[in-house]
């Protein structure tokens, strides 16, 4: 995915996106109310990304950095050098872009999707760095990577318009959710999120039924990512078997199938394999809140489904 | 804290508008309960179920109940009820009783005349599993 992905998704500086400038991406926090975190990354945390994923970086690589930059700079836009010049500092950059995307992972979005849309950013910051401001390339890129990542997040994470305050609650319980479950080996209760959030009982509630209004777009858009995934495709076919054994309607079985393999196999470990929410959600590597929703999502087409059969 | 055991009761029209009300009171009671947030969004999800099948089936212009009524160590029956146009059940082995009696500890149905009734019950879940 890393040369060719930077080719399919390679824009030249002008050909019309969006054109932010990357110093503009990251917004100013939120006041009051909200957790800090939500803001992601704060600028201390940008200097130890940094550190962390130029530590990992052998001398050669640098210098082959320097050297890609050079050429970029003084190779014709267009040309087959500056191209193989643009391609390979974008390869060399993929596991900064990893990083952050890792940063927003158990929000509900599946991790290669924002792996994508932070290498959009990545792409973007190759054609704007300017070699001659002195600054490091990844310093310059990481705001315009997790600019892009975030902006994801805002203009395709929600089905319906949710006021920010509320996007930002749900991430928020999404994160205290996680962290609370991993201390206690269990899922919290309402009281303990307000607790650990700071906030009352009646805000949580508030949020945990906004989230219900959160969609991932994963009845039309997850089944591409999971043919990639051999050990999970093998998986479903056990549940599946498994289907077969189940007593139900007859009507109930094409609608099950033409579920999303991913929403197929939630149902199965929830409904038959018995298995909680919270650990469907470590099994298939989603927070708990996304598989409440997606588990909410499938009953209700399969009730549609059945509701037109008859 | 005060008065959780009390019962709760709600009547709202039988149409599909009010079931978020229904299914939102009842988590709100299961906060109360300090249920945790597994428990609390099975329990979202079936009262969605049952509130979403009766009303579905429900005579024109009628209600549908809902009595919430905490019990000891924390347990919750939640009761349901409407009248509806078949007078009947959901066949037992259909999906709905599938998905209801893995959301809850208990289903128990009833039929009265035309009005169709299902109690869920359910208790706090103290598991320690990994």
């Amino acid at each position: 995915m890393t040369a060719s992905m930077a080719e399919d998704q390679g824009t030249s500086p002008d050909d019309g996106r969006e054109d932010l400038e990357p110093a503009a991406i990251p917004e100013p926090r939120e006041a009051a109310g909200t957790e800090p975190d939500a803001e992601v990354l704060t600028p201390e945390e940008t200097a130890e990304v940094q550190a962390r994923t130029s530590s990992r970086w052998s001398e050669s690589d640098r210098a082959r950095e320097r050297e890609l930059l050079a050429t970029l700079a003084s190779s014709e836009p267009g040309s087959p050098q500056h191209a193989a010049a643009r391609d390979a500092l974008v390869t060399l950059h993929l596991p900064l872009v990893q990083f952050l995307a890792r940063r927003f992972r158990d929000r509900g979005e599946p991790l290669e999707d924002l792996v994508q849309v932070g290498t959009i950013g990545l792409i973007k910051a190759v054609d704007r760095f300017d070699i001659e401001r002195g600054v490091e390339f990844s310093t310059y890129a990481t705001p315009t990577v997790v600019g892009e990542i975030k902006r994801h997040f805002r203009d395709k994470g929600w089905a319906i318009r949710v006021p920010r305050r509320l996007q930002e609650l749900r991430i928020s319980i999404g994160q205290a959710t996680a962290t609370l479950a991993q201390s206690t080996g269990r899922s919290p209760t309402v009281a303990e999120l307000a607790t650990h959030l700071g906030l009352s009982e009646d805000e949580i509630l508030e949020g945990l039924e906004g989230a219900q209004a959160y969609s991932t777009a994963s009845l039309d858009a997850q089944v591409g990512g999971e043919d990639d995934a051999p050990n999970l495709a093998d998986r479903l076919g056990e549940d599946d078997a498994e289907l077969e054994n189940i007593e139900y309607r007859e009507s109930l079985k094409p609608l099950i199938a033409a579920l999303p393999a991913r929403e197929r196999r939630i149902l199965v470990l929830r409904f038959f394999h018995g298995m909680t929410q919270s650990q469907i959600a470590e099994e298939i590597g989603i927070s708990q809140m996304h598989v409440s929703r997606l588990l909410a999502k499938s009953l209700a087409v399969l009730r549609r489904g059945l509701t037109e059969d008859e | 804290m005060a008065d959780v055991n009390r019962p709760l009761r709600l009547t709202v029209p039988a149409s599909s508008a009010w079931v978020v009300l229904v299914r939102t009171t009842a988590v709100a009671v299961c906060a109360r309960l300090d249920y945790d947030v597994d428990t609390l969004e099975d329990v979202r999800l079936a009262v969605d179920e049952v509130a979403t099948l009766l009303v579905a089936d429900a005579v024109e212009g009628t209600d549908l109940s809902c009595e919430l009524q905490p019990g000891d160590d924390a347990s919750l029956s939640v009761s349901l009820s409407a009248r509806t146009r078949s007078a009947a059940l959901p066949p037992a082995d259909s999906f709905a009783w599938a998905v209801l009696s893995a959301l809850v500890d208990e289903v128990e149905t009833s039929v009265d005349g035309d009005r169709v009734g299902v109690v869920l019950r359910t208790s706090r879940r103290d598991r320690v599993e990994a």
